[in-house]
C-alpha cells in the first residue's frame, strides 16, 4: 500500500514538474523580448533616454535576465532529473564560467557599489561536467549573494583543488540565516532569510535548482552560517585524464 | 548586408529587425519554413537568421533544403532560437556540416549580440558554434 502511495506521490511530482518546466518554456519568449528592448531602450537605440530612465530601463533589463535564467534553470532541471542520460557532459573550465557569471552581474553589483571578488590561487582543471547547469550553478549563487549583501559589500568566491574535487565557495556578507531557515534552505519552496533592506526576498527556487544540477553533476553543496553572512560551498569531482573522453565539441 | 530572417514570433522579428536595420543591414522577415524558401528561391541574400521551431517544418527541414540547391550551399546562416544546442540533440560536427556559422539561444542573445555575431559573418574564421 505505501509503495503505491509512493509511486503516486512520484509521478504527480513529476507530473508537476511537467507543468513547471512547460510554463518555463512559454515564459522564455515573452521574457526575451521584455529583456532585449529594454537593453535597445537604454542604450538609446529606439530613441534618446535620460539617465533617470535608463537606469530603470537597466533593472528591468537585469530583472527579466534573472527570470530567463530562473526559467532555463527549471527546463535543464526537469529535463535532467527525468532523464539523466539527456544531460551532456563535457571538458568545462569552471574558472571561465565563474569569470563569465561574475562579468554578467557587474550591473547588477555595481548598481549597488557591490563588488565579486574570485579568488583562486592556480590555475583551476578542467572538469567534465555540464556546462549549462555549471553556468547555473555559480550564477544563482553569486546572484543570490549579492541579492541579500548589503551595498558597499563583497562577495567573495573562491576556488581550490584538493585530490579529487574542486571546492568552491561564495561567502557573501548577508544578515545570515538561523538553522531553522538553514534546513529549508534547499527545500523547493524554502523561504530565503529575511533579506536586507537594500534587496527584495524570494521564494528560494534558485537554491533549490541549484542543489539538484550540484547532485547531477556529481557533486555536493552546503550552507555554512557565519557570524557575518553565509558561504555556500560547491564541490565537484574533478577528472584526472581528459583523454579518456571524447567530447562533442 | 541582406538578411533574411526566419522567425514566427512577430514581436521577436520586430525588435531583430530594428536592431540588424539601425546597423545598416537590409532585413526581409518571414515566419515559417515555406515562406523561407520561397523568398529565396525569388530573392538573393548574404545571409540567413534562421529560428529552429517554426510552425509546420522546422528550421532544420529549411536547413537540409537549403544545401540541396547549388545557389544556397554556401549561404552563411546564424541560428537563433529557444532551445539550446543540447535540447536540439544536433552535434557541433553537424551544424559544421550545415554550414552553420553561429547558434544563438534567444534568451541568451540580447539585439546588439545578434548584431555582432551578424558583423562577424564578413570576417574570416568566422564560425562560432
Amino acid at each position: 500500500m505505501s509503495n503505491t502511495g509512493n509511486v503516486q506521490i512520484q509521478k504527480q511530482s513529476l507530473s508537476q514538474m511537467d507543468v513547471v518546466a512547460t510554463a518555463a518554456h512559454e515564459l522564455k519568449t515573452p521574457l526575451s523580448l521584455i529583456a532585449g528592448l529594454s537593453s535597445m531602450l537604454k542604450k538609446g537605440e529606439l530613441g534618446t533616454v535620460d539617465e533617470t530612465q535608463a537606469h530603470y530601463l537597466e533593472k528591468i533589463e537585469y530583472s527579466s535576465d534573472r527570470l530567463l535564467r530562473l526559467t532555463e534553470g527549471l527546463i535543464a532541471m526537469n529535463r535532467y532529473t527525468s532523464d539523466a542520460s539527456a544531460m551532456q557532459f563535457e571538458a568545462v573550465e569552471v574558472g571561465s564560467v565563474i569569470t563569465q557569471v561574475i562579468a554578467e552581474l557587474e550591473p547588477l553589483a555595481t548598481q549597488h557599489k557591490q563588488e565579486v571578488v574570485f579568488k583562486s590561487k592556480r590555475a583551476l582543471p578542467v572538469i567534465l561536467a555540464n556546462h549549462q547547469s555549471v553556468y547555473q550553478i555559480f550564477f544563482n549563487l553569486i546572484d543570490n549573494a549579492l541579492k541579500f549583501s548589503p551595498t558597499g559589500s563583497s562577495v567573495v568566491v573562491t576556488a581550490r583543488v584538493t585530490g579529487e574535487h574542486l571546492h568552491v565557495q561564495v561567502r557573501d556578507r548577508g544578515v545570515g540565516i538561523s538553522s531553522k531557515e538553514l534546513k529549508q534552505l534547499f527545500r523547493r519552496y524554502g523561504n530565503n532569510p529575511q533579506p536586507s533592506s537594500t534587496m527584495p526576498g524570494s521564494s528560494g527556487l534558485g537554491l533549490y535548482i541549484v542543489k539538484n544540477l550540484v547532485e547531477l553533476q556529481k557533486g555536493t553543496i552546503t550552507a555554512q552560517p557565519l557570524v557575518r553572512g553565509t558561504c555556500f560551498k560547491v564541490e565537484l569531482p574533478t577528472i584526472q585524464q581528459l583523454s579518456l573522453f571524447d567530447p562533442e565539441f | 548586408m541582406k538578411v533574411l530572417l526566419v522567425e514566427d514570433d512577430y514581436d521577436l522579428s520586430d525588435m531583430y529587425v530594428a536592431a540588424l536595420t539601425a546597423s545598416g543591414h537590409k532585413v526581409s522577415v518571414v515566419h515559417n519554413a515555406q515562406a523561407a524558401l520561397d523568398f529565396l528561391e525569388n530573392n538573393k541574400v548574404n545571409l540567413l537568421v534562421l529560428d529552429l521551431l517554426l510552425p509546420g517544418h522546422n528550421g532544420l527541414n529549411v536547413l537540409h533544403e537549403l544545401r540541396t540547391y547549388d545557389d544556397w550551399r554556401l549561404l552563411p546562416v546564424i541560428i537563433l532560437s529557444n532551445l539550446n544546442r543540447e535540447e536540439t540533440g544536433i552535434s557541433v560536427a553537424h551544424l559544421h556540416e550545415l554550414g552553420v556559422t553561429s547558434y544563438l539561444v534567444k534568451s541568451q542573445t540580447k539585439p546588439h549580440m545578434l548584431v555582432q555575431a551578424v558583423a562577424k559573418i564578413s570576417e574570416p574564421n568566422r564560425a562560432n558554434l
